[in-house]
C-alpha cells in the first residue's frame, strides 16, 4: 500500500510540474492574445496622432514658411505653385459630389434591395445578388479607368447638347456619376441584409390588414429597415469621401471654386491629396497630411449627423426596429 | 384590389427592376469596355514583359561562317523580310507609341545574332546579349569585302526591303547591332504584388488571428472589449489614403531604424498588414464563433489546456473561414492603390526589390492613367488582369463557404 501511495505521490508531483508548465504556456499564449487586440484597437487612434501631428506642422512654422490657417479652411483659391493653400472650396465641392452621389445611389440601392429580397424568387434573386457582390468587389482603379473612358466621354457629350464644352468631360457631373455607381453596392447590400432582417410577423400583418404585397414592400418592410438603410448610407458615404485614385482621375483638379456647374471641372479632398506627387519635403509635401486631417474630420463629422439623424428616426418610428 | 391600387402597384414593380436593371447595365459596360481596350493586347510579352523599352548595342568579335545559308522553318508572310545569309526575318511594323519599328520575327538558332556581346561601358559590358524574335533592330554596321564600315536600318531611313538586300550582298562581317527590347509589359508590378501580397499576409495575419482568439476566447464583456471593438470597427472606414499618410508617419520612422531609406515594398507591406486588420479580424472571429462550443468543452474536459484547446481543436475547425478571411484580404491587396501610392510610390520597376519603390498591378494603372496621354489600352490590360484574379478570389471564398455549409449542416 505504501509502496503506492508513494508512486502516487511521484506521479503527483510530476503531473503537479507538467500542469505548472501548461499554466504557464497559457499565460503566455493569452498574453500574446492580449497584445494582439489592443494593436489592432491602437492603430486607429495612433493614426490620429500622427498624421493629425504632422497635418499641424504648416501651421506653426516660422512666420514666412507659415500657411494661415484660417485661409486655409475658407480660401477659395488652391494655388499650390503659389503658395496659396485655400481649401474650403474644396471641402465645399467634396460635400457636394459626394452627397449628390450617394443620394443618386440610395434610391436605386433600395429598389434594388426590394427587388432582390422580396419580388425576385430563387435563381433570378441569386443572380441578382451576383452582380451587387461584382460590382462591390471592382477595385476603384478600374472604376478610374472606365470612369476616365466612358463616363467623361458621356458627360462630354451630355455637354455638348446643351453647347457647353467641358474640359474633356472632366467634370463635378462625372465624379458624382463615378461615385454614385461606387457607393451603390455598399447601400445594396446593407439594404438587403436590413430587410432580411425584418420580422416575418410584420409582413403577415400588414398582409393580412389587406394590404397588398407591393404596399407591404415599400410602406412597412423598408421603413422597418431604415436602420440598416441608413447604416449602408453611412459606409457608402464615407467611401465617396475617402475615394482617391478614381476620382482624381476625372476632378479636373479645378484652382479655384467652389464648382456649382456640374459641368465644371472639380477638385476633392482626396485628388488634392494626390497631386505633385513627386515633392517629398517641404510645404508641398507636409500640407497634404493637414488636407488628410480635414478629410478625417468631414467622414467623422458626416457619421455623426448620419448617426443623429439615424436617431430621430428611431424616435419618431417608436418600437420598430 | 382596385385598378388604381394595382397600377400603382405595378408601376413602383417596375422601378424595381429599373433600378437593378441600370446595376447590371453599368456592370456589363464596364466590363465590355475594360475587355474590349485591353483584351487584344494581353498576349505573354505584356503579362511577361518589362515596362520599360531597352535599348541593346551587341557587338560580334567572332568571325562567322561566310558560306552559310539558313532556312525558315516555317513559310513567312509576305511583308517580312529574310536574310538566308544571317539566319533572320524583319517586318516593318507600327509599335504602342506609333512609330516605325523594324521587328524581328524569327532568328535561328545559330544566326550569328544569337552571339552577341554587350558593348555600352557599364556593369553588363561583355554579357551575351543574343537577339531574339520581338525585338527591334534600329541599325546595323557591317563590314564589306573591301573592309569597309558599312551602317544600314531603320535609323538610316530604309525599309528592311531596301537594307537586308544591301546587307546579303556585301556583308563580309557583322560588327555591330543596336536594338531594342520593347516594353509597356506588366511583369515587374506583378512580381512586385506578390511580394506585398507575401510580406502583408506575413505580418497581418497573426495578429489578425491573434486578435480575433482575443475576442473570442479572452475578452470579458467590459469597457475594455468595447473599446477594442469599436476601434477596430473605425478602423474599418479609415479611408485607404489616410492609411498612406500613416504609413508615413507612423510606420517608416520604425523601419528607419532597420535601415530602410524611402518608399519601399516593405512599407506599402506594413501599411497593408494594417489596412487588412479589420477584415481579417473581422472574417476570423465569425469563422472562430461558428465552432460548435460543445467542440472546445469537450477538449477541455479531456484535460487539454485552453492554449491546446484553441490550437488543436478550435482553431483547426476553422480553418476554412480563416482561408477566406486569407483569400479576401490577397483581394483587397491586389485591388488596392491609394494606401500605397505614397509608400511604395509610382516608379514602375522592371525587377523590383523589397527594400525598394515599386508598383503594384493597380498602381500602375494609376501611373499609366495619369498624364496628358493615358494609355488606355495598358491600363485596360492589366485591369482585365486585376478584375479575374479579384473576381476569382470572391468565388472560391464563396465556393469554400457553401462547401462548410455543407459540411455543417450534413
Amino acid at each position: 500500500m505504501g509502496n503506492t501511495n508513494e508512486n502516487y505521490m511521484a506521479s503527483e508531483a510530476k503531473f503537479a510540474k507538467i500542469r505548472k508548465r501548461r499554466r504557464g504556456t497559457d499565460v503566455l499564449f493569452r498574453n500574446l492574445f492580449r497584445i494582439a487586440g489592443v494593436i489592432a484597437a491602437m492603430m486607429v487612434i495612433l493614426i490620429i496622432i500622427f498624421v493629425t501631428s504632422r497635418g499641424v506642422r504648416p501651421f506653426l512654422g516660422s512666420a514666412e514658411e507659415r500657411v494661415d490657417l484660417k485661409y486655409f479652411l475658407t480660401g477659395s483659391r488652391w494655388r499650390a505653385d503659389q503658395g496659396i493653400y485655400g481649401l474650403g472650396f474644396v471641402i465645399i465641392n467634396t460635400l457636394i459630389v459626394s452627397v449628390t452621389g450617394g443620394l443618386l445611389a440610395l434610391p436605386l440601392a433600395i429598389l434594388s434591395a426590394v427587388l432582390i429580397t422580396r419580388i425576385a424568387k430563387g435563381k433570378l434573386s441569386i443572380f441578382l445578388t451576383t452582380i451587387v457582390e461584382t460590382l462591390a468587389a471592382i477595385p476603384s482603379v478600374v472604376y478610374g479607368v472606365f470612369a476616365a473612358g466612358k463616363i467623361t466621354i458621356l458627360v462630354r457629350d451630355l455637354a455638348n447638347l446643351f453647347g457647353i464644352s467641358t474640359y474633356g468631360g472632366n467634370s463635378s457631373l462625372a465624379v458624382i456619376l463615378l461615385l454614385a455607381i461606387m457607393t451603390y453596392p455598399t447601400m445594396t447590400t446593407l439594404a438587403v441584409s436590413g430587410i432580411r432582417a425584418v420580422p416575418k410577423e410584420l409582413d403577415s400583418a400588414s398582409l393580412a390588414l389587406g394590404a397588398t404585397p407591393t404596399q407591404t414592400s415599400f410602406k412597412v418592410i423598408v421603413p422597418a429597415a431604415r436602420s440598416s438603410i441608413a447604416t449602408g448610407f453611412t459606409l457608402g458615404l464615407g467611401r465617396a469621401f475617402g475615394e482617391a485614385t478614381a476620382v482624381s482621375m476625372i476632378a479636373g483638379n479645378a484652382l479655384a471654386g467652389p464648382s456649382w456647374n456640374p459641368f465644371d471641372i472639380t477638385r476633392t479632398l482626396t485628388s488634392t491629396m494626390l497631386t505633385g506627387l513627386h515633392e517629398t519635403s517641404g510645404i508641398d509635401y507636409e500640407i497634404r497630411f493637414s488636407v488628410g486631417v480635414v478629410l478625417m474630420i468631414v467622414i467623422v463629422s458626416m457619421n455623426l449627423l448620419v448617426h443623429a439623424a439615424k436617431r430621430r428616426l428611431e424616435k419618431k418610428g417608436g418600437a420598430v426596429s | 384590389m382596385t385598378r388604381i391600387r394595382k397600377i400603382k402597384d405595378t408601376v413602383m414593380q417596375s422601378f424595381t427592376w429599373i433600378a437593378s436593371g441600370i446595376s447590371a447595365w453599368v456592370l456589363v459596360a464596364i466590363l465590355v469596355f475594360i475587355f474590349s481596350n485591353g483584351w487584344k493586347l494581353l498576349d505573354r510579352s505584356v503579362l511577361f514583359g518589362d515596362y520599360h523599352a531597352k535599348n541593346i548595342v551587341s557587338g560580334f568579335s567572332d568571325e562567322h561562317d561566310v558560306n552559310a545559308t539558313f532556312t525558315p522553318p516555317e513559310p513567312l508572310e509576305d511583308d517580312e523580310v529574310i536574310s538566308t545569309r544571317f539566319g533572320f526575318a524583319v517586318r516593318d511594323e507600327i509599335d504602342k507609341e506609333k512609330n516605325h519599328v523594324h521587328t524581328l520575327t524569327w532568328v535561328d538558332d545559330h544566326s550569328p545574332l544569337r552571339n552577341g556581346k554587350i558593348t555600352t561601358a557599364g556593369p553588363t559590358q561583355g554579357k551575351p546579349a543574343p537577339f531574339k524574335a520581338g525585338m527591334n533592330i534600329n541599325k546595323l554596321i557591317f563590314i564589306d569585302s573591301s573592309g569597309e564600315e558599312i551602317t544600314v536600318g531603320r535609323l538610316k531611313q530604309q525599309s528592311p526591303q531596301e537594307w537586308i538586300p544591301i546587307l546579303e550582298r556585301d556583308a563580309r562581317q557583322i560588327t555591330e547591332f543596336h536594338g531594342k527590347e520593347p516594353g509597356g509589359g506588366m511583369r515587374g508590378s506583378l512580381v512586385a504584388t506578390l511580394m506585398l501580397i507575401g510580406l502583408s499576409l506575413l505580418f497581418s495575419v497573426p495578429i489578425g488571428i491573434f486578435a480575433a482568439i482575443y475576442l473570442y476566447a479572452i475578452a470579458k464583456q467590459n469597457r475594455l472589449t468595447m473599446f477594442v471593438r469599436s476601434s477596430i470597427e473605425l478602423l474599418a472606414g479609415v479611408p485607404s489614403i489616410i492609411f498612406s499618410m500613416m504609413g508615413i508617419t507612423l510606420i517608416f520612422p520604425i523601419i528607419q531604424l532597420f535601415g530602410a531609406s524611402g518608399q519601399s515594398i516593405i512599407l506599402g507591406s506594413l501599411t497593408m498588414a494594417v489596412l487588412l486588420l479589420p477584415v481579417l479580424i473581422r472574417q476570423t472571429e465569425e469563422a472562430l464563433r461558428s465552432v460548435p462550443s460543445s467542440y472546445a468543452q469537450a477538449s477541455l474536459a479531456l484535460g487539454a489546456t485552453q492554449t491546446e484547446t484553441l490550437f488543436r481543436v478550435v482553431l483547426p475547425s476553422a480553418r476554412n473561414g480563416i482561408f477566406s478571411a486569407c483569400l479576401l484580404a490577397v483581394s483587397r491587396i491586389i485591388g488596392e492603390s491609394a494606401a500605397l501610392i505614397f509608400t511604395m510610390g509610382t516608379a514602375i520597376q522592371d525587377s523590383p526589390s523589397v527594400g525598394s519603390g515599386a508598383t503594384s498591378l493597380a498602381v500602375q494603372i494609376y501611373v499609366l492613367m495619369g498624364g496628358e496621354n493615358p494609355n488606355f489600352e495598358l491600363a485596360s490590360a492589366i485591369s482585365i488582369v486585376i478584375l479575374i484574379l479579384v473576381l476569382a478570389l470572391n468565388l472560391t471564398v464563396k465556393v469554400v463557404s457553401a462547401l462548410s455549409d455543407k459540411k455543417g449542416k450534413a
